[in-house]
């Protein structure tokens, strides 16, 4: 399922966050958004999960607008990771997995079946079934997240979009949880756009990094072609060093100190 | 996992077991005699319709709370904390009191709770900022208790009757009120159940449910509707019972359980309570015709679990 941005901006208020952002995911892909706190990345991710109204341009998928199908039609399309989950007391892990029929099922069907077969299917392929029974808020961070990817794969669509997927989990913790999207994302053939806030995670799960500045589109490729010292100036505002990581031939960003304000906006002057 | 949906289904019928038990001490606790046609004819035309209504007004305050807190994501958001209750009661009073309804009437009596918890909820609902729902809730709760207190003053020759609704109480209520008023609950109970998964799936936040396929403002508006209809459902046969509807919730996510779970939860609890406002009205009056009103027991109980609660359940 192909995802086309054409145009789009956005504004809180009248604090502008997007402005002319386009951008085409092709079936398959593994793209991570990038950028500094507030470059618009989240929004960005938001807008195409629908939850967010654009202010002008449009988003399609597979050919049809966005905003002509209803949440029901969007969820069997996408399903989506964000931030963080409130907590629920009580809340089993089936329990939540479960509610990933919702969009195929509507309210009526999901009365009956206690566990359904595409449930047993999400939890075995993301490794939680022996959780399946245990409170929700009783998980580490990293089952947590295993769980909560459960649920997006119980919602049986072709695209998942991830809001930053590893963030406030331990070094082990995050290549798990990567390492796990990249096995969906080939055992479902899924689309997948991912915010991630960690560079070297961008370069070596990702395809295709597209960094975010001001409210467009900064630089968008592969990551052994777009990660400079260059680009870690502009979007990130920091002077660093890529170097080849030679294992996985991918590149590392080595940040080594932060720009000031004021070398910024000369950078922004230069485009 | 089939051992656990046994042990579920064993759990289930082990509170079902509870109903019969609840109802023979409920019958018994007054006292009286069940031989002799005037006793069973009491028993008949008031010791049941009361039992009734108990097990009806409990099962609706019991659905409403659940339904409300698994929609506003509040352990504290319950009818009475959410001006519906306040609301729904006040209106009854209110077309009492003007003379609007006769005060006997089954169907006048809830179509004022509807009014009065309409408002009520919607003047709540307005406030939009859930995260201090306590605090608006108690604010309601006071405006509501304000403008009763300005109609009783108004009407002081009736204020017998009107603490009656005031405290919350299951006597008094004929077979005519309940045969109303069971349509209302169960047909309520029964849309309340069917939204299950509406509930399930707004419980975890709007977002959550947005990306699941559910609109969440549409997904709340149909759980508030349901539960300010049982609440004035409530509210119509026995006035302002406090805490069932807060504190019931709490048992049905313990023990893991849904709408059915309330229904059953708030039933037994409210009839329970009455079985023993009845019995400690008789220990302390010494006499068979004076009641404690359902309404004190519940509140004094009520509190108590909720302390309970609260020390147990961090936020």
């Amino acid at each position: 399922m192909s995802i086309a941005i054409d145009s789009l901006h956005f504004s809180y208020g009248s604090q502008p966050v997007l402005n002319g952002v386009s951008l085409t995911v092709e079936q398959g892909e593994f793209v991570a958004l990038v950028g500094m706190n507030g470059c618009g990345k989240s929004t960005l991710l938001r807008l195409v999960a629908g939850l967010l109204t654009p202010s002008s341009g449009s988003i399609m998928l597979d050919g049809d607008p966005l905003r002509s199908l209803s949440r029901r039609q969007v969820a069997r399309r996408m399903a989506v990771l964000h931030q963080t989950l409130p907590p629920v007391p009580g809340l089993t892990v089936r329990q939540l997995v479960r509610q990933g029929g919702y969009a195929h099922r509507g309210p009526l069907g999901m009365l009956w079946e206690a566990s359904t077969s595409e449930t047993d299917e999400a939890l075995a392929l993301t490794g939680v079934a022996h959780l399946a029974d245990r409170v929700l808020d009783t998980l580490s961070g990293g089952e947590r997240q295993r769980v909560r990817l459960a649920l997006a794969v119980a919602q049986n669509t072709r695209v998942l979009l991830l809001d930053e997927p590893a963030a406030h989990l331990d070094v082990r913790h995050q290549l798990e949880v990567l390492t796990l999207v990249r096995e969906l994302r080939q055992a479902r053939d899924l689309t997948v756009v991912s915010v991630l806030h960690e560079l070297d995670h961008a370069a070596r799960f990702a395809e295709r990094v597209v960094a975010l500045r001001e409210g467009v589109v900064w630089a968008d490729g592969d990551p052994r072609e777009v990660m400079t010292p260059a680009l870690l100036a502009e979007v990130f505002g920091v002077a660093g060093r890529v170097v080849v990581d030679e294992l996985h031939g991918t590149p590392r960003c080595l940040p080594d100190h932060a720009l000031s304000d004021h070398s910024l906006s000369d950078l922004s002057m230069g485009g | 996992m089939k051992a656990t949906h046994r042990w579920g289904a064993v759990r289930g019928a082990a509170w079902i077991a509870l109903l019969p038990v609840v109802a023979a001490a409920h019958v018994l606790a007054p006292g009286r005699p069940l031989t002799g046609a005037l006793n069973q004819r009491i028993l008949w035309e008031l010791g049941v319709p009361r039992l009734l209504t108990a097990l009806l007004a409990g099962a609706a305050l019991g659905v409403a709370g659940y339904v409300l807190q698994a929609v506003l994501r509040n352990p504290m958001a319950a009818p009475e904390f959410t001006g519906v209750n306040p609301g729904a009661v006040l209106g009854v009073l209110a077309a009492l009191t003007l003379g609007v309804v006769p005060a006997d009437s089954a169907v006048g009596a809830l179509l004022a709770a509807v009014v009065g918890g309409a408002l009520g909820g919607a003047a709540f609902a307005s406030m939009r900022d859930t995260a201090n729902l306590v605090v608006y809730g108690l604010l309601g709760s006071a405006l509501l208790a304000g403008f009763t207190t300005m109609l009783l003053a108004y009407q002081p020759g009736r204020f017998g009757n009107a603490l009656r609704w005031l405290i919350g109480s299951v006597e008094g209520r004929v077979w005519e009120h309940l045969s109303v008023a069971w349509w209302w609950i169960a047909g309520w109970i029964a849309l309340a159940w069917l939204s299950s998964a509406v509930l399930a799936v707004l419980s975890p936040g709007d977002d959550h449910a947005a990306s699941l396929g559910l609109p969440p403002v549409a997904g709340r508006a149909v759980a508030l509707t349901v539960a300010i209809a049982l609440t004035a459902g409530a509210a119509s046969l026995a006035g302002a019972i406090a805490f069932v509807g807060l504190v019931v919730p709490h048992a049905v996510r313990r023990l893991r359980g849904g709408v059915l779970t309330a229904t059953l939860l708030g039933g037994l609890t409210l009839a329970g309570a009455d079985a023993l406002a009845q019995f400690a009205g008789r220990a302390l009056a010494g006499t068979q015709r004076l009641g404690l009103p359902t309404g004190v027991v519940t509140a004094l109980a009520g509190a108590a679990v909720l302390v309970y609660i609260a020390r147990k359940e961090p936020a």
